[in-house]
């Protein structure tokens, strides 16, 4: 059975990556993620200067499955980029840096940097939910969005993904990223959401809000892939509780070309990929599908 | 797992050491010896704590630790909840080989010692500790109270000391018959403790100081340096091989 998928002009032996923020900031963490066999990685989302990051609490496993994370983008800053590039490079491993920015010019200057060190591919965290000033409150603002998208897309050779997270005009927005020249979305990112711990009565994090992740988003996920897709018929890397075989080809039947994976590598590691790759070979079969690409939208074109 | 807990007993040894007691409002799983857990106040702070007893029957989790700064000494005076998740870090005890087994540790490796010398006892595992303490002060109520818990004689060693303590190791490795050897330190006593162990040809366990702060194996912060290993899905127990590459 034919596995194998391209993303952005990125041949891929077959759909699962790492999502940004699962490791992905030093050539140690390139070691683990060819240990978890993912076929290409994704950074962690670098800026232009490095970050601390939020203090602790910074995270919270819910009791519904989901994960809460603001962890507030830290990162060494552009100095690191080079490490994990060169890192992932040794090892053949197609490698797309997660680019953040406060502003236009930040996004340009980083991505500019991740071209020069040798990304394949760069992906922008236009959705970021918990980091003030990054991230989903630029992601929310179409003009934002086509400028950025513009701005880099125009400076770089290599390919822009725009990452896009949940917002009520988010088919616009796609649209926009689209228009401005993303060669590809990475839908969603986490979703703003708290928790509150009931007997202290505060909230949980330090930062009060954070993203939230794993199987609860899932069908919100599969939604905003499936009318996107339906909408402009782009190139779309899906993310957003896949825990099985099962959720991911849901996404690939929505209109992804390929999969982010983060819960399913904090659960269960190094079984993940190969666990969620022997489902879909058997669920082709089964469907009578002989590769990834004819799965690509069919519940769409259905 | 999240949860909230009261706390229902203080206990200070000194101004250093702490031994607090926490009712937990939801069961966790078993503890095993040297997992920890997340604990602290929601929306202020959290720190990661070895897990010293766990009671499940009763969900009450004992935490004794030393008092290093503004957050330790916080939790170690906080009155009313605490949250907790837990617990983290892997079983790999069976890395540990033979009956007899030497623990060293620095004193933030204190912690899981209650858990790993109960383990120890339920095992028929004989148990000899090497203390390595940074001032006097703190050595005699709690090297006393490690000895209660144990149930053996601790030996002690001022940090500044070192060479002493190797030189100890070596010369009664073969007197107490240990077949392992677990220490919890800095990389420079895990160096040279590895070193030993390879060379007096007993199992060398380490244990690394880490920097933990998602305790999931998302963040990547408690990697090891220059190997593949996250100290909080894998560790803390590593064998000295897998830390060679960290331990230079």
């Amino acid at each position: 059975m034919d596995l194998s998928t391209s993303i952005i002009g990125i041949y891929l032996v077959h759909p699962l990556m790492n999502a940004s923020g699962i490791l992905g900031f030093t050539p140690e963490h390139v070691d683990i993620l060819e240990k978890y066999r993912v076929s290409a990685v994704v950074t962690k989302t670098f800026t232009l200067k490095p970050r601390e990051g939020h203090r602790e609490p910074v995270i919270v496993e819910l009791a519904n499955g989901g994960i809460l994370n603001s962890m507030g983008l830290p990162n060494p800053g552009i100095t690191g980029v080079s490490r994990v590039v060169k890192a992932a490079k040794n090892k053949n491993l197609p490698v797309i840096v997660s680019v953040g920015g406060a502003n236009l010019e930040e996004f340009r200057e980083v991505a500019i940097i991740a071209e020069e060190e040798g990304a394949d591919g760069v992906e922008l965290n236009l959705s970021c939910p918990h980091t003030k000033g990054y991230g989903l409150e630029i992601g929310q603002d179409k003009s934002m969005v086509y400028n950025i998208v513009r701005e880099v897309s125009n400076s770089l050779k290599i390919p822009v993904i725009a990452k896009l997270g949940l917002v009520d005009n988010i088919v616009e927005i796609a649209g926009k990223a689209l228009e401005a020249g993303a060669k590809a979305l990475t839908l969603i990112n986490t979703i703003k959401a708290m928790y509150i711990d009931v007997f202290s009565a505060k909230p949980f994090l330090s930062n009060i809000y954070g993203g939230l992740s794993g199987p609860p988003i899932h069908p919100i996920a599969v939604r905003v892939v499936y009318d996107v897709y339906k909408e402009f018929s782009p190139e779309i890397i899906a993310t957003g509780g896949v825990m099985n075989w099962y959720d991911a080809a849901e996404f690939l039947l929505a209109g992804a070309r390929a999969i982010q994976l983060g819960s399913a590598l904090i659960i269960k590691r190094e079984k993940a990929v190969p666990e969620i790759l022997d489902g879909l070979n058997m669920w082709l079969t089964r469907i009578g599908l002989r590769s990834i690409n004819e799965a690509v939208g069919l519940a769409v074109r259905k | 797992m999240y949860t909230a807990g009261e706390v229902i007993e203080t206990f200070t040894l000194n101004d250093k050491f702490c031994d607090l007691k926490i009712k937990l409002f939801d069961k966790l799983e078993e503890a095993t010896p040297f997992q920890f857990a997340m604990v602290g106040i929601p929306g202020d702070f959290e720190l990661p704590l070895y897990v010293s007893m766990y009671d499940h029957s009763s969900s009450t989790l004992e935490l004794f630790f030393k008092i290093t700064g503004r957050y330790t000494e916080k939790i170690c005076f906080s009155r009313g909840y605490v949250h907790i998740r837990g617990f983290y870090g892997k079983n790999r005890l069976d890395l540990i080989s033979g009956n007899r087994i030497a623990y060293i540790a620095e004193e933030w490796g204190f912690s899981p010692l209650p858990l790993f010398a109960t383990w120890m006892k339920k095992n028929n595992l004989f148990l000899n500790t090497i203390l390595i303490f940074t001032d006097e002060w703190s050595f005699h109520n709690v090297a006393k109270y490690i000895e209660g818990i144990t149930q053996t004689s601790a030996f002690r060693f001022m940090k500044s000391n070192i060479n002493e303590l190797l030189e100890f190791i070596a010369k009664y490795s073969n007197e107490y018959k240990w077949e392992s050897i677990v220490a919890a330190g800095d990389r420079g006593l895990l160096k040279s403790v590895c070193r030993l162990a390879s060379n007096l040809g007993v199992k060398g366990i380490g244990v690394p100081y880490a920097r933990i702060k998602c305790a999931l194996g998302a963040c990547g912060y408690c990697t090891i340096p220059r190997t593949n290993h996250l100290f909080c899905t894998e560790g803390p127990l590593f064998t000295c091989e897998e830390l060679a590459p960290y331990l230079g």
